[in-house]
């Protein structure tokens, strides 16, 4: 009997050290939360089952503590073996060296089969450090309730949806002295001084980045145009200051006729009971194309003392794995980055993507440089200012390029 | 025979107070001074920190956002200190009275107390919402346009200090309740039979007697609301444009986001010798006020 169970327990053990000898286990943070919280750890089941032989152990994490809990892990030495990342803050990261490079990881033909403006970014100095999972455009919002009753109908009876911001800041105003509704809603924060400026910026020509120059380089008279634009919309009334929520709540309770906001709201407007809305890409400036701000969640592989090429394989196996399936991403609103799965029957059949995928090519990132954390909070806090009358255009104009220059490399 | 049991005690005082003390000298004494001296460097966490002298205060001292940020504080600060002492101390005078359901009034005003940062900012982020909000609804009863209480630069600030003058009220009438209850009722025997009314005992027995407590209370609430960062940022997150942005506030952007931890680190250490000025005010006023009995 004793021999028996000896022999048992030795056999058990060596089962047990074969299985885990081969499987590789990998820590993944993410700050995804409700749709796009419940889709990704669906995503990391999936893959489980499907590849035995790694083991993802995912961790959510509240998206307002995120950059400080990776932040901690990076110095601490213990980071994910694989995490996300929003493109836009890669280079304040990439810059110190705390990023793996993957591209001896990745096959040729997987790259080749990403939007270039979005795989574009997710490189630093010419390493490949990221993989691109999606891009969340600022995308055009439109109530038609509030539109109908507004009397803002054309011949057909179809909501007046603005192709120019010209139209956007009249029929706004029409709005507003029609019903005493708001002609429109933005969140104060992001939405309103950096990405529907660099959106309005990049629609006038402009580009942030001077290649030549090799840095950031803001036209002041290009700046003050943009925001001539933007306090329109706040005069008379049309556009309150609000918040993130305050903006949402003001769209969805029928308050508002257009919102600004980025297609991650396709995650929650469709199924919010009596919300009748379309979508469809941003205004355009009169003969330029409807250039819009996107970013992008990226797939990062921190350096880490405990890093091994297997862990490192098994990761980049699951940020392929997640990459490919990223028709289903889609369901939270965001955009596919893979050219075929933006064309694919499976994306184009979810509500709606038909008006805005187009955004997707349109995007404009943020440009690769160092400082960018701390400069777009500037760019919010002086729209800020401008729209509540603190500084006129020229004033923020200038502003701006003070700061681009004192902030950014 | 004295002498050793006056050492025994020593020792045995000295390991009691171990734990406690080692806990303090690793988590509050190392990295205070560990603060200090990282303010005299730049440093951006990853790497390793470079001398650089007094430049961060000079830079500091330089910008405007800094003396922005300071005013609010300071702001801020004279907006809730007045009334949470003074109501504070009226409260618990009522509190201390024989009236009906007395303990459910305690209860009521210490409640708010219990709650936490974040749900009194996100509550009251509600309430002052312009459209929504149930504070306009109640203004508008007497004709009072809506106003955006936290976009506007004039009311963002005086809203942030309203809630947190309904968060924290508790907590002084708690400090002034016990204390008025240690007055011992002679006093005011006494007064009445001399032909005192209850206004003249309120101003010449309760208030006199109780002026270390009033210090107290003054400077506790001076520190706190010097300190003041979770209810702004969650409230208006600093604006708009920035006009209800405070030094904690200030500092916790420049060290955690922007990655200018020597910066912060300096900044900090101005903050700290603020309130280092107060404190010594509040252990000077003291030790020269006795108990008036």
């Amino acid at each position: 009997m004793k021999k028996f169970v000896v022999l048992f327990v030795i056999l058990s053990v060596m089962f047990l050290g074969t299985v885990s000898a081969k499987n590789v286990e990998i820590t993944f943070w993410t700050l995804f939360s409700g749709g796009e919280g419940h889709i990704m750890t669906q995503f990391v089941e999936d893959f489980n089952a499907a590849h035995p032989e790694i083991t993802v152990k995912a961790q959510k994490i509240d998206w307002l503590e995120y950059y400080n809990k990776l932040l901690t892990g990076l110095i601490s030495g213990q980071p994910p073996d694989v995490a996300i990342m929003h493109l836009s803050v890669l280079p304040d990261y990439a810059s110190k060296g705390v990023l793996t490079p993957v591209k001896d990881y990745v096959p040729k033909v997987f790259l080749d089969e990403y939007l270039p403006n979005i795989i574009e970014r997710a490189h630093y100095n010419g390493e490949l450090v990221a993989l691109p999972l999606d891009t969340h455009p600022l995308v055009f919002y439109y109530n038609k309730k509030v539109l109908e009753s507004a009397g803002l109908v054309d011949a057909d009876g179809n909501p007046k949806v603005p192709q120019t911001w010209d139209e956007y800041i009249a029929w706004g105003q029409d709005v507003q002295s029609a019903t005493g509704d708001y002609g429109a809603s933005i969140d104060k924060f992001g939405m309103l001084g950096e990405r529907w400026f660099i959106a309005l910026y990049n629609q006038l020509g402009g580009s942030f980045y001077s290649e030549k120059a090799g840095k950031v380089i803001i036209d002041p008279d290009l700046a003050e145009e943009v925001y001539g634009i933007i306090n329109a919309s706040f005069a008379n009334e049309m556009t309150p200051v609000t918040d993130y929520d305050g903006g949402e709540a003001l769209f969805i309770n029928d308050k508002a006729a257009y919102h600004l906001n980025g297609v991650w709201a396709m995650a929650v407007y469709p199924d919010t009971e009596d919300l009748d809305f379309g979508v469809t890409q941003v205004p355009a400036i009169e003969g330029s194309k409807p250039y819009t701000w996107g970013d992008s969640h990226s797939i990062i592989f921190p350096k880490s003392p405990k890093q091994s090429k297997e862990k490192l394989e098994a990761a980049v196996t699951f940020a392929k794995w997640i990459v490919e399936h990223s028709y289903e991403w889609a369901n939270a609103g965001h955009l596919p980055v893979i050219k075929k799965i933006l064309e694919s029957e499976e994306f184009l059949a979810l509500p709606m993507r038909e008006d805005y995928l187009d955004a997707a090519a349109n995007a404009v990132l943020a440009p690769s440089v160092i400082g960018w954390s701390e400069f777009r909070e500037e760019m919010w806090e002086i729209c800020q200012k401008l729209v509540i009358g603190e500084f006129t255009e020229e004033e923020a104009a200038q502003e701006l390029v003070n700061k681009a220059n004192s902030i950014l490399q | 025979m004295i002498v050793t049991n006056k050492k025994r005690n020593n020792t045995l005082a000295y390991l009691f107070f171990l734990p406690f003390g080692l806990f303090f000298a690793i988590f509050k004494i190392f990295p205070f001074i560990r603060s200090l001296y990282l303010g005299f460097f730049k440093w951006d966490i990853f790497g390793s920190p470079e001398f650089i002298g007094l430049e961060n205060f000079y830079t500091l001292f330089g910008t405007d956002k800094f003396w922005e940020a300071l005013w609010h504080t300071f702001y801020f600060t004279i907006l809730t200190v007045p009334p949470l002492v003074i109501i504070g101390f009226l409260i618990a005078i009522l509190l201390n009275s024989k009236i009906k359901f007395v303990g459910f009034f305690r209860a009521g005003f210490y409640i708010p107390y219990i709650l936490s940062i974040t749900v009194i900012s996100l509550m009251w982020k509600l309430m002052f919402n312009e459209t929504f909000g149930i504070v306009n609804k109640i203004t508008s009863i007497f004709g009072i346009e809506s106003i955006n209480w936290l976009n506007d630069p004039t009311f963002a600030m005086p809203a942030v200090a309203f809630a947190t003058i309904w968060w924290t009220l508790g907590f002084n009438i708690i400090l002034y309740l016990s204390a008025i209850q240690q007055i011992p009722d002679s006093y005011y025997e006494a007064a009445t039979l001399d032909g005192a009314n209850s206004w003249q005992r309120l101003i010449h027995i309760t208030v006199p007697l109780i002026k270390s407590t009033h210090i107290l209370v003054i400077i506790l609430q001076i520190i706190y609301s010097l300190q003041i960062f979770g209810q702004v940022y969650i409230m208006t997150g600093g604006g708009p444009g920035g006009t209800t942005r405070t030094l904690v506030q200030y500092i916790y952007e420049n060290g955690f986001k922007y990655f200018k931890m020597g910066y912060a680190q300096a900044n900090a250490a101005i903050f700290f010798l603020i309130m280092l000025g107060v404190a010594i005010a509040q252990v000077r006023l003291m030790s020269k006020r006795g108990e008036g009995y």
